[in-house]
């Protein structure tokens, strides 16, 4: 226990002489840095906190020193974290390199990948994105028809991916193609890494009805890829997508759960007590979303602890981004409520509730929907028969 | 605070669930309502739990009792639920034993305390309303030389008909000043009546009359009542929350063994997707309302309690009535079990506040 009390005094320490003060506090969209080969930095503190981070590899806390990571147990990465939220740092890279290939390599990249991308991910130099989704292939992932076959050293791949975050700014795809089209279907999926700048890759934004355009659509037209890109065993692709699934139903569930202010609060802070207590449906409806949510967080913390001390959580995890998500909608749904006509003002100082709510819609959606949490849980949770 | 079961809530759950699991309850509530057995002595639960030390378990050992914290203490109400299991752990170990060890009268701690672990039934008769009201308190304490005379309803008092002792809690007169005190269940002026319940307990009212009590049996300094009143409810809100759950779990996993060997159609139900949603949304519930109960436990605090009482009332009033309607027709039986189950959580659920009174306190709590 000292060790980990000594520990927080040095992670302490470092992070009161290191992170600037440009990256504490609230932040905003352009606080999100990417990285990439072209990434531009916002401003030097973005580029100073990326660098300081990554020199300590904690970037990646928890990954082994030897590939660039912190090396860092689960209880002091824990405790980087807590630090971190303390002083409210912003995270020093936005990185699905970190979030989703970093753990698929560790667990089935061959050594000479892990040493060829991890660190790279570590400093952020390669903005990678995830190709998974297709037109044909939402909900059916496993459908999915992007073809990849192998000619010589290389494969050739021939399809389209949608829904990929950040597809047309990003540098390299992680993602499902089919190499065995002739195996059944889940047999017939390999997990492959594809450079973007490759001739016949055009990618373009997809607009969503929230005016985001985080989402794109990317098109392959006959693509060659090193055949070394492959990750994992060829037709085996499916064991990592659904590896990485988990990672990211618990991200898109756990991000949303008390990162912001209490429902009571924000409806205080417009309305006021008095305007409040003359509407009772509407305060106790209220009343009702925050103890709903203060529930749900309970299961996150309960999550939270029980991965940190070992419990496995699988399958589980998709409840806490089924519940997330839907309580996100319910929350912006009652928070444009509470604001009336003043939420419908686009160009309004509180316009970006109507966005929210818009792109809590989508978070619904990606990542798996709401109906498709339930399946997991009913068939790999509750072992209920399947047809 | 930690959501992780300490040791001694580990050690307590394997006992009280190896106990429980060897009463067939269901079956002996089924019995004594079929009977119409309003005496309560056909609970052959307690002296078995009293022998294990769970009529002790909240009460300092320099009391005779076991000393444990608060936390470990709910794996037994979870397990009592589980199983339907009877007997006055809720009303005497838990409330009673609350009220007289955060009281400070230390005669009666060493009288009291000593014998509610021996066994001895303390009852709570303060309710007088049908929704909860905890300050809505008529019944009169009438000051006399050396002690008060007590008139008065009560009602929903939790085995008040098997108790040997009730804690009383009365407004002395033309004040709104509340007291609590013990009282004799046999003493001259009480009148105890017991009605068959919803869930198969007893309905239990009891009538003071011009009853004589002593300054010494007050529990607490008057100035003291209604906070440890507050103390006493959510020890008790607590329980009530972990019982609910163990009931409404079992009623989950009872319902999902059906879905799996029930064949309609020519497959298995739970094959269905419309039935493996709401029962994944079930378990998720069910998920969330464990973490309240185990928060609450941890921290003892009334917001968590609060929370954990409504959220748990809800999700297994949700989770009983799918339970009825996944089992189909033999679901509203009453030869099946499960409308038990679903009984009894609609009764602890309306006990000491429903989700619509903690949800309201919470929110107050919040300042909302």
């Amino acid at each position: 226990m000292s060790d980990l009390n000594s520990f927080r005094g040095e992670v302490r320490g470092w992070l009161a002489e290191n992170c600037p003060p440009e990256k504490r506090g609230p932040m905003r969209e352009d606080d999100h840095c990417f990285g990439g080969r072209n990434w531009q930095f916002k401003n030097e503190a973005q580029r100073v906190w990326l660098d300081r981070m990554a020199r300590r590899g904690w970037t990646a806390p928890e990954w082994p020193t030897g590939y660039g990571g912190g090396g860092l147990t689960g209880a002091e990465a824990a405790i980087l974290r807590e630090e971190m939220t303390r002083i409210e740092a912003h995270p020093p890279l936005t990185s699905l390199g970190i979030w989703m290939l970093g753990p698929a390599l560790l667990r089935f990249g061959a050594e000479e990948q892990k040493r060829k991308y991890l660190p790279g991910i570590v400093r952020g130099e390669i903005w990678w994105a995830q190709g998974y989704s297709e037109p044909n292939a939402g909900s059916d992932l496993v459908s999915l028809q992007t073809r990849a076959e192998l000619v010589g050293d290389e494969f050739i791949v021939n399809g389209q991916k949608i829904w990929t975050s950040y597809g047309h700014k990003a540098d390299c795809l992680f993602g499902l193609v089919r190499t065995e089209p002739d195996r059944p279907r889940h047999e017939g999926l390999s997990f492959l890494l594809i450079d973007l700048r490759t001739p016949g890759v055009a990618a373009s934004p997809l607009r969503l009805i929230s005016g985001s355009e985080h989402f794109s659509q990317i098109f392959f037209d006959d693509v060659h890829v090193p055949k070394e890109n492959l990750v994992g065993t060829r037709g085996r692709g499916w064991d990592v997508a659904k590896y990485l699934l988990l990672f990211e139903r618990q991200m898109i569930g756990g991000m949303k759960a008390g990162e912001t202010i209490r429902l009571s609060e924000f409806a205080l802070k417009h309305l006021g007590q008095e305007a409040l207590r003359a509407e009772p449906l509407l305060r106790a409806r209220v009343a009702e979303f925050d103890l709903e949510m203060a529930a749900f967080e309970t299961l996150v913390e309960r999550y939270g602890e029980e991965a940190t001390a070992g419990v496995a959580l699988g399958a589980k995890s998709s409840m806490l981004k089924y519940f997330g998500t839907e309580l996100n909608v319910k929350r912006h749904e009652l928070m444009l409520s509470i604001l009336g006509t003043a939420g419908l003002n686009l160009d309004g100082g509180d316009a970006k509730t109507a966005l929210d709510w818009l792109g809590a819609l989508a978070n619904r959606i990606g990542g798996g929907t709401s109906e498709i949490q339930l399946n997991v849980v009913a068939k790999r949770v509750l072992e209920l028969p399947g047809s | 605070m930690s959501y992780l079961l300490d040791d001694d809530s580990k050690m307590l759950r394997e006992s009280a669930e190896r106990f429980f699991a060897g009463l067939e309850s269901p079956k002996l509530l089924r019995q004594r309502r079929n009977a119409r057995d309003l005496s309560g002595e056909a609970c052959v639960a307690w002296d078995g739990m009293v022998e294990l030390g769970f009529a002790g378990i909240l009460i300092p050992e320099e009391f005779g009792g076991v000393g444990l914290s608060g936390r470990a203490g709910i794996q037994i109400s979870e397990m009592m639920g589980r199983t339907l299991a009877t007997g006055p752990f809720l009303s005497s170990a838990v409330m009673a034993a609350t009220a007289l060890s955060r009281g400070n009268n230390r005669l009666l701690k060493t009288e009291l305390l000593p014998a509610i672990a021996a066994g001895t039934v303390v009852a709570l008769a303060a309710e007088e309303t049908a929704r909860h009201h905890p300050y809505s308190i008529s019944a009169a304490a009438r000051p006399e030389a050396g002690g008060f005379r007590i008139s008065g309803r009560k009602i929903a008092v939790i085995d008040g008909n098997t108790a040997e002792k009730l804690i009383v809690v009365a407004r002395i007169e033309n004040t709104d000043r509340l007291i609590m005190l013990t009282v004799d269940a046999d003493a001259v002026g009480v009148a105890i009546s017991a009605r068959m319940g919803l869930d198969s307990h007893p309905q239990v009212e009891i009538t003071f009359d011009d009853v004589r009590t002593a300054e010494a049996d007050l529990i607490c300094d008057p100035g003291e009542t209604r906070p440890l009143l507050d103390r006493v409810y959510d020890a008790g809100r607590l329980h009530l929350a972990a019982e609910m759950l163990g009931a409404a779990q079992e009623a989950f996993d009872r319902t999902i063994e059906y879905l799996k060997t029930r064949v309609q159609f020519g497959r298995k139900i739970g094959e269905f997707q419309a039935l493996q949603h709401r029962a994944a949304i079930l378990f998720g519930e069910l998920e969330i309302a464990r973490s309240t109960v185990l928060k609450a436990s941890a921290t003892q605090s009334a917001d968590s309690i609060s929370l954990a009482k409504a959220r748990v009332s809800e999700i297994a009033k949700h989770v009983a009535g799918e339970a009825v309607q996944m089992h189909g027709g033999i679901g509203v039986t009453d030869d099946f079990d499960i409308g038990f189950f679903l009984k009894r959580i609609r009764a602890a659920s309306e006990l000491l506040g429903d989700s619509a009174f903690h949800a309201e306190r919470y929110a107050g709590l919040q300042g909302l």
